[in-house]
């Protein structure tokens, strides 16, 4: 899954869930608005009923009284008396606020009055004992107008209440049923998640065989092309050492090489293909072969790279970075061109380090690029050193990875070790695990009646 | 920058086979521009990927008959570029307003 695929996934499981948030907030604030309501029509039931019991009250005092003429039988029609309007005003107040129609409440208490003034006042104030029959008959028809007020109060609030009721349920199940949208979107959102990782993991796996695959392979073209054995002539001793990247993405493409020619004259190389694996190991191994094959007819360096720089540009695309030469061993005479290469170091039998001239691009990556050979001549007791970038590049400072150099170099000259270029290797990286491969050949000229004492002065020669 | 004249690739920092997609991705739109510079001033240090990159791209330019690329060189990264040969295929500066007054 790609990066712009996961933040479409992520916007998309963000959006989900901010509408589904939204929803339950929503829901949340009605569901709490339709129990406050019901909780309220519950309260109107409970006033709706207590005005009537009012009312019934109001009678039964009445009633009592005039049959028994005992003031403390009027007892309740008082109180229901005193607490009717109040009551009548609530549950008048509490149907406006639910938006139900309050005029049959108003018809009530206006029948409370009229029965008041025109059943209870005449009843009270007559000292006859017994019942008024007219009265009565009146008073049970207010009566009775009442109830019926009442049961229609009584319908309006339990069509309110039913209708609350619908609509909490209707509330209740799309709540659910949101849930379980969101439940299932959350799980294909999740799934989703979880199959590309899956894939991605799948990915880094495939990934990481072939690139092992790769590596194994490179390892083995590398160690079967780099050269194991070198020439050793009277007087010359050659050293290398090859050691591979610690990262594997780096193996690859570094290369040394040595042979004896005829009339004691030895043809070199060293170079560093861009690139790592196969594709720089294949390339590697070609352009050792043309310097090689070009070398044994061509005298002059600069014209072996220029026509391997030529064969180069006809079959691959990788730049390659290297130094060619030729050493007269008799004459001591060491002539050489390079190509974008760093340059190679001469340990003067005084102990001196110099930093040979050099000039020219890569091969590879320009048509008719010239290349420039430069001559040194080498007394015995000094030695060559030849190396690819991965020796002075560890650091990430090719300034000061010269300089380091030079003072592992004039350190190994001191000792003498028996293979300068693996000392070579021990001096500059120590215990460090090398980011690129290094490659290391050295070429000592000998005299063991002269060997390095003094302190080495780095200084460049003109050819 | 890299889409303007001339174009302009700044490149910062390290920047190493590890960044190759990247800087390919940068490199890709200058190939075809009248004037093209790369601005090493800010860079502390780059392989042989980076340098192989630029060459690639440069002989892409001088291919289809465009000049050479321009590179401004920073202290950070001048040795490199002088080990590698860049000066002798491509035009290098010290700023920025030199190589696009060039």
């Amino acid at each position: 899954m790609n990066a712009v695929r996961r933040a479409w996934m992520v916007g998309l499981a963000l959006l989900v869930l901010a509408v589904f948030t939204g929803a339950a907030l929503a829901t949340h604030e009605l569901l709490a608005s339709n129990l406050a309501r019901q909780q309220q029509l519950r309260e109107a039931q409970t006033l709706r009923a207590q005005l009537l019991r009012l009312q019934l009250d109001e009678e039964t005092g009445v009633r009592g009284f005039v049959a028994a003429r005992d003031p403390v039988l009027l007892e309740p029609y008082r109180s229901a008396l005193r607490r009717f309007p109040a009551t009548q005003r609530a549950l008048q107040q509490l149907l406006a606020a639910l938006g139900i129609d309050d005029s049959r409440v108003r018809a009530e208490a206006v029948l409370n009055a009229r029965w008041n003034a025109t059943v209870a006042l005449p009843l009270l104030i007559d000292r006859q004992r017994g019942v008024a029959p007219h009265l009565e008959l009146r008073g049970k028809a207010l009566v009775d107008r009442l109830r019926v007020l009442d049961a229609g109060v009584f319908a309006q609030i339990t069509q309110a209440a039913s209708q609350a009721d619908r609509q909490a349920t209707v509330l209740i199940d799309r709540t659910l049923a949101g849930g379980l949208v969101a439940g299932v979107l959350v799980m294909i959102v999740v799934g989703a998640f979880a199959t590309a990782q899956l894939r991605l993991s799948a990915d880094l796996e495939r990934q990481r065989r072939a690139y092992e695959e790769e590596k194994r392979i490179a390892d083995m073209l590398q160690e079967a092309f780099m050269r194991t054995s070198l020439p050793a002539p009277k007087n010359l001793d050659l050293h290398a050492t090859y050691v591979p990247a610690g990262l594997e993405a780096k193996v690859g493409g570094d290369w040394y090489d040595a042979f004896e020619l005829a009339g004691r004259r030895i043809l070199f190389s060293i170079g560093d293909v861009a690139g790592h694996g196969i594709d720089a190991a294949v390339v590697m191994s070609r352009v050792r072969q043309a310097i090689v094959s070009v070398g044994i007819a061509e005298r002059d360096p600069a014209a072996i790279l220029a026509r391997v720089n030529e064969i180069l540009l006809l079959q691959d695309e990788l730049m390659v970075t290297a130094i060619c030469g030729f050493i007269d061993v008799d004459a001591g005479e060491v002539s050489y061109a390079t190509a974008g290469h760093p340059p190679m170091m001469l340990v003067r039998a005084s102990g001196n380090v110099e930093i040979l001239p050099y000039s020219g691009p890569p091969l590879g990556v320009a048509a008719g690029v010239r290349y420039r050979t430069f001559t040194a001549f080498v007394e015995p007791g000094a030695t060559l050193v030849l190396y690819t970038d991965g020796l002075v590049e560890q650091g990430r400072n090719l300034t000061d990875g010269e300089a380091r150099l030079v003072r592992a170099i004039a350190a190994v000259g001191e000792r003498d070790p028996l293979d300068p270029a693996a000392a070579l290797l021990r001096e500059v990286l120590g215990s460090e695990i090398p980011v690129d491969d290094v490659a290391i050949l050295t070429v000592s000229f000998r005299d063991l009646a002269k060997r390095v004492t003094h302190a080495p002065v780095e200084r460049r020669v003109e050819a | 920058l890299a889409t303007i004249e001339p174009a302009i690739v700044r490149v910062c920092g390290d920047v190493t086979f590890l960044d190759r997609d990247r800087l390919q991705e940068q490199l890709r739109p200058i190939a075809d521009a009248g004037v093209a510079i790369v601005d090493f001033s800010d860079a502390s240090y780059v392989d042989s990927s980076v340098i192989s990159q630029l060459l690639a791209c440069n002989r892409a330019r001088l291919t289809s008959g465009r000049a050479p690329l321009r590179l401004v060189v920073g202290p950070g990264v001048a040795r490199i570029f002088d080990v590698a040969g860049m000066r002798a295929l491509m035009a290098t500066f010290d700023t920025l307003e030199d190589a696009a007054r060039s």
